[in-house]
């Protein structure tokens, strides 16, 4: 009942959101005003339709997508976290990369991509790795952050307890850190999905992205649309899955 | 600098003699050997800052200790380097033979202010933890664990979360942890101070009675007066910073361990007034 609530306004909002926009388009109102040919202003009705009759072609070009997504959050998982532990264990590796890693946040990966495709070639690869390079910095400094947080007091008390240098990261530290990995693990989720695209912008032959430039050039607007939303509700699953992981397994970290 | 005589706590006939051949109770994570605690001329700094200047202290094996003394003055400290955490600047601290902070690490547990209890643990975990970090599996540590449980009055709870436990049973979980932890000396920072009036003077009462049980050399630091004589065997009045010794109290009733029976005692009465004396005469001092 109480989720209900939470869930009702926003998912009413969208209904009229969207019957608006239907009757709108519809009438020829927004291709009117924007003076355009009211064919390339498909009503959700028609979207809905080409999802529909697309099928087949969007869950290809999906799976690729997603493929790409999943493989370059998983290695920006795996490194962002062991830099974290990295950079904790060592105050002078700390020092030395923490700079650089913010700075490098400063270089868009869109001027990238096209760089990392003449490198990696027009394949999967450069797609994970620009994932990857999204992925990294939300995953890399909200587990430093987490590792930091934890109390000195604490730490004293592990120490008392005979825990050494491993066992207190592994009974204290961690867990400790375990929240602030997930929540950075859920940002870097909801943009991954916008690294793959930008991967597929820069050079390939399949999946959502590539799927969107075709449709973008054919003015299949209305796939066009079908593609952005089948992307949106990719990212929208993921986000959740994460947020599953989180009340699962970490959930302490509401408790602060 | 100031200095104070070694105040030894007296023993009498009652108390066990350390004995290192007595058999370990491993089931309970029992400690080998009672061991003593002894402060030399104690001085420690930060930066600047004395905070403990010639602290001299004797505590026979099992027995318990209190300090006491205004906020800030060291009392805590003093416990951390007890417990091996830091070295004092000066002076020495010894726990049966060892006097370095490794020697003092392995034979000394130090029990801090809040609970401390991991959230991500359940009763039981927590209370286990010194096993796991011993290297136990988490069968053999909760196994372990749960007569102490049991006789802690905790039976019932080891599954439970510590969110969803009152104040008075975290603190009991966090002894519990503090006892398994198998040193033979306990140093417990305030453990009472988040509490209630009520849910205090049952744990002062009940530390009371599982000391008398699972015996230690304990040092209790506190603020509280009552507390300190109703817990101790000797208690240590101490000025603020830089801590020097103004007082030693010996339990002043011996025998009953019913709280209200003993506070209201006359000559219990007239130890804490002179206790409470000796605090603000150190104050006015300064």
């Amino acid at each position: 009942m109480r989720r209900l609530r939470a869930i009702l306004p926003p998912l009413l909002l969208l209904a009229l959101l969207l019957v608006a926009w239907q009757f709108a388009a519809r009438q020829d109102m927004i291709a009117d005003f924007l003076g355009l040919d009211p064919q390339l202003v498909p009503a959700p009705s028609e979207i809905a339709d080409s999802l529909w009759t697309n099928r087949a072609l969007l869950a290809d070009n999906a799976w690729v997508t997603f493929q790409e997504v999943l493989g370059g959050f998983a290695l920006a998982l795996a490194v962002g976290v062991c830099f974290a532990t990295a950079l904790h264990l060592s105050p002078l590796l700390r020092r030395a990369f923490y700079p650089l890693i913010v700075a490098s946040q400063t270089v868009p990966i869109i001027v990238i991509a096209p760089i990392l495709v003449v490198w990696l070639g027009f394949g999967i690869g450069p797609k994970i790795a620009i994932v990857a390079l999204i992925c990294f910095f939300p995953i890399t400094v909200n587990t430093l952050d987490g590792l930091e947080t934890v109390d000195p007091e604490q730490r004293k008390m592990m120490r008392s307890l005979g825990a050494g240098r491993v066992q207190r990261f592994r009974r204290l530290e961690l867990p400790t850190a375990l929240p602030y990995l997930l929540s950075g693990a859920k940002i870097a989720i909801a943009v991954s999905v916008i690294g793959a695209v930008f991967g597929e912008w820069a050079g390939s032959s399949e999946g959502l992205g590539h799927l969107m430039l075709v449709d973008n050039a054919q003015l299949e607007v209305a796939r066009l649309f079908a593609a952005v939303f089948v992307l949106s509700l990719m990212a929208i699953a993921l986000f959740g899955a994460l947020a599953l992981l989180e009340r699962r397994f970490a959930w302490w970290g509401k408790d602060r | 600098m100031q200095t104070s005589p070694a105040h030894s706590v007296e023993t009498d006939e009652t108390l066990t003699e350390p004995n290192p051949d007595s058999p370990a109770d491993a089931d309970r994570g029992m400690p080998r050997v009672a061991h003593g605690l002894r402060l030399r001329g104690v001085g420690h700094s930060f930066g600047e800052l004395e905070v403990i200047s010639g602290l001299e202290l004797d505590v026979e094996p099992n027995r318990t200790v209190a300090l006491v003394g205004p906020s800030g003055c060291g009392k805590s400290t003093a416990l951390e380097l007890i417990a091996g955490l830091d070295e004092p600047r000066r002076g020495t601290i010894s726990i049966g033979e060892a006097s370095d902070a490794a020697g003092r690490l392995e034979r000394a547990v130090y029990m801090p202010q809040r609970d401390q209890l991991f959230p991500w643990l359940r009763a039981i975990d927590n209370a286990a933890l010194p096993l796991r970090i011993a290297g136990s599996s988490r069968r053999e540590a909760r196994e372990t664990a749960r007569p102490l449980f049991e006789r802690l009055g905790l039976t019932g709870f080891e599954r439970v979360r510590p969110r969803e436990l009152s104040g008075g049973m975290r603190q009991r979980v966090a002894f519990a942890r503090t006892l398994l932890a198998g040193k033979p000396v306990l140093l417990l920072d305030e453990p009472f101070a988040s509490l209630d009036a009520i849910t205090r003077a049952d744990l002062q009462e009940w530390l009371l009675e599982a000391l008398a049980t699972e015996p230690r050399t304990t040092v209790l630091v506190t603020h509280d007066v009552e507390e300190a004589l109703f817990v101790a065997d000797t208690t240590l009045v101490l000025s603020s910073r830089p801590a020097r010794v103004l007082e030693v109290l010996a339990r002043p009733v011996t025998g009953p361990t019913e709280r209200a029976a003993v506070v209201t005692d006359p000559v219990f009465v007239a130890a804490r007034d002179r206790a409470l004396r000796a605090l603000a005469g150190g104050d006015r001092e300064r």
